[in-house]
């Protein structure tokens, strides 16, 4: 470490989110952000590796895929959509608050966010049960019926495997978005020390994303 | 830290407006899956999807004024988002372009007949 470096970690010794493996509160932040979008690229892979998947087998049996997505409910998946999209303005509306200090905000845009997210996952448990109720479930009992069946179950496959995913990221992004309320509930975060908030925004607006381009390639392109 | 990121804090109305505009194409693309376009559908679909993650990640996201840094970052993440549907694709979509032997069967992709009989399937040239 320069003498240059010393001097400016000794300029914040106060600050109790300071980590001492950083030289500054700002390389602490470009650090995780960088982390943040490094975990990101990778997701945007791990995802991207399944929408290949529904690609190649689009490709494969584009009238079975045509079949199937008409029993999705296009009502329901237009107001999840906008459920999301919303909960990605109050997403980006804390950031701010914690970039201005508002830990006060923080919480209620932070509930705001959890409340949206809840009410995406509780729509998407009225569609898997009406796909159960269906038998449109790929295996032994599914039974959409027509000239696809068989082929239909691909799409299915791909249905749960994606949505699923999604759901996944979504509830662990509701069990964050508690311990960062509870961290904004305790007044953590201040002008010079924001980076949680800003890492928890990507995270949420990245799972938005994965739904901007779920909807039409599961709802809508028939 | 304060002094490097003040100016870039946007105000409110920036992103009720970039909401603004994800509503808006999110209603058009739910309209225009409503006609029948043929092949232009799925372009239109994805073209809208396109449009509003670009917004999302320019402006919720903050990559709009964010360091070189991040940028590659997730410019490194789509070129190799591209490779993985480039190479997958060059595969699936050019089996049985060039023809095939006959003993293959009627398509490139699915093989399900029986076994050809001894001395049929060996290179060519027997």
């Amino acid at each position: 470490m320069s003498s240059q470096a010393l001097e400016q970690s000794s300029a914040h010794p106060a600050n109790p989110n300071f980590q001492h493996q950083y030289e500054d509160l700002q390389q602490q932040y470009s650090s995780t952000t960088f982390g943040m979008w490094v975990f990101l690229v990778q997701e945007i892979l791990f995802f991207g590796s399944l929408f290949c998947a529904y690609a190649v087998y689009r490709s494969m049996y584009p009238e079975a895929y045509s079949a199937a997505s008409h029993h999705l409910n296009v009502a329901l998946g237009t107001f999840n959509t906008v459920v999301l999209i919303g909960s990605s303005l109050t997403m980006a509306l804390a950031v701010r608050c914690a970039q201005l200090g508002r830990n006060k905000g923080v919480f209620g845009y932070l509930l705001a966010t959890f409340m949206l997210g809840n009410v995406f996952l509780g729509v998407k448990v009225v569609e898997y049960s009406d796909k159960f109720k269906h038998h449109l479930v790929p295996g032994p009992n599914f039974a959409m019926g027509g000239p696809y069946n068989e082929q239909a179950q691909i799409y299915f496959s791909m249905y749960f495997a994606m949505t699923g995913l999604h759901a996944l990221h979504m509830i662990i992004g509701a069990g964050l978005l508690i311990f960062f309320m509870w961290k904004a509930y305790n007044n953590t975060y201040s002008t010079d020390f924001y980076g949680p908030i800003e890492n928890m925004g990507l995270y949420w607006h990245f799972v938005d994303i994965v739904w901007i381009f779920l909807f039409p390639m599961l709802y809508l392109i028939h | 830290m304060s002094e490097h990121h003040d100016s870039h804090i946007a105000p409110k109305s920036l992103y009720f407006t970039i909401f603004g505009a994800l509503m808006v194409l999110t209603f058009l693309t739910v309209a225009a899956a409503k006609v029948d376009l043929g092949r232009a559908n799925i372009l239109i679909a994805l073209a809208v999807a396109g449009v509003k993650a670009t917004l999302v990640i320019l402006w919720f996201m903050h990559v709009k004024h964010n360091t070189p840094l991040i940028k590659l970052t997730i410019g490194v993440g789509i070129v190799w988002l591209v490779f993985m549907f480039a190479i997958m694709f060059s595969d699936y979509l050019s089996r049985g372009m060039f023809g095939w032997p006959q003993d293959w069967g009627a398509t490139g992709l699915v093989v399900n007949e029986a076994p050809p009989a001894a001395g049929h399937g060996e290179a060519p040239g027997h």
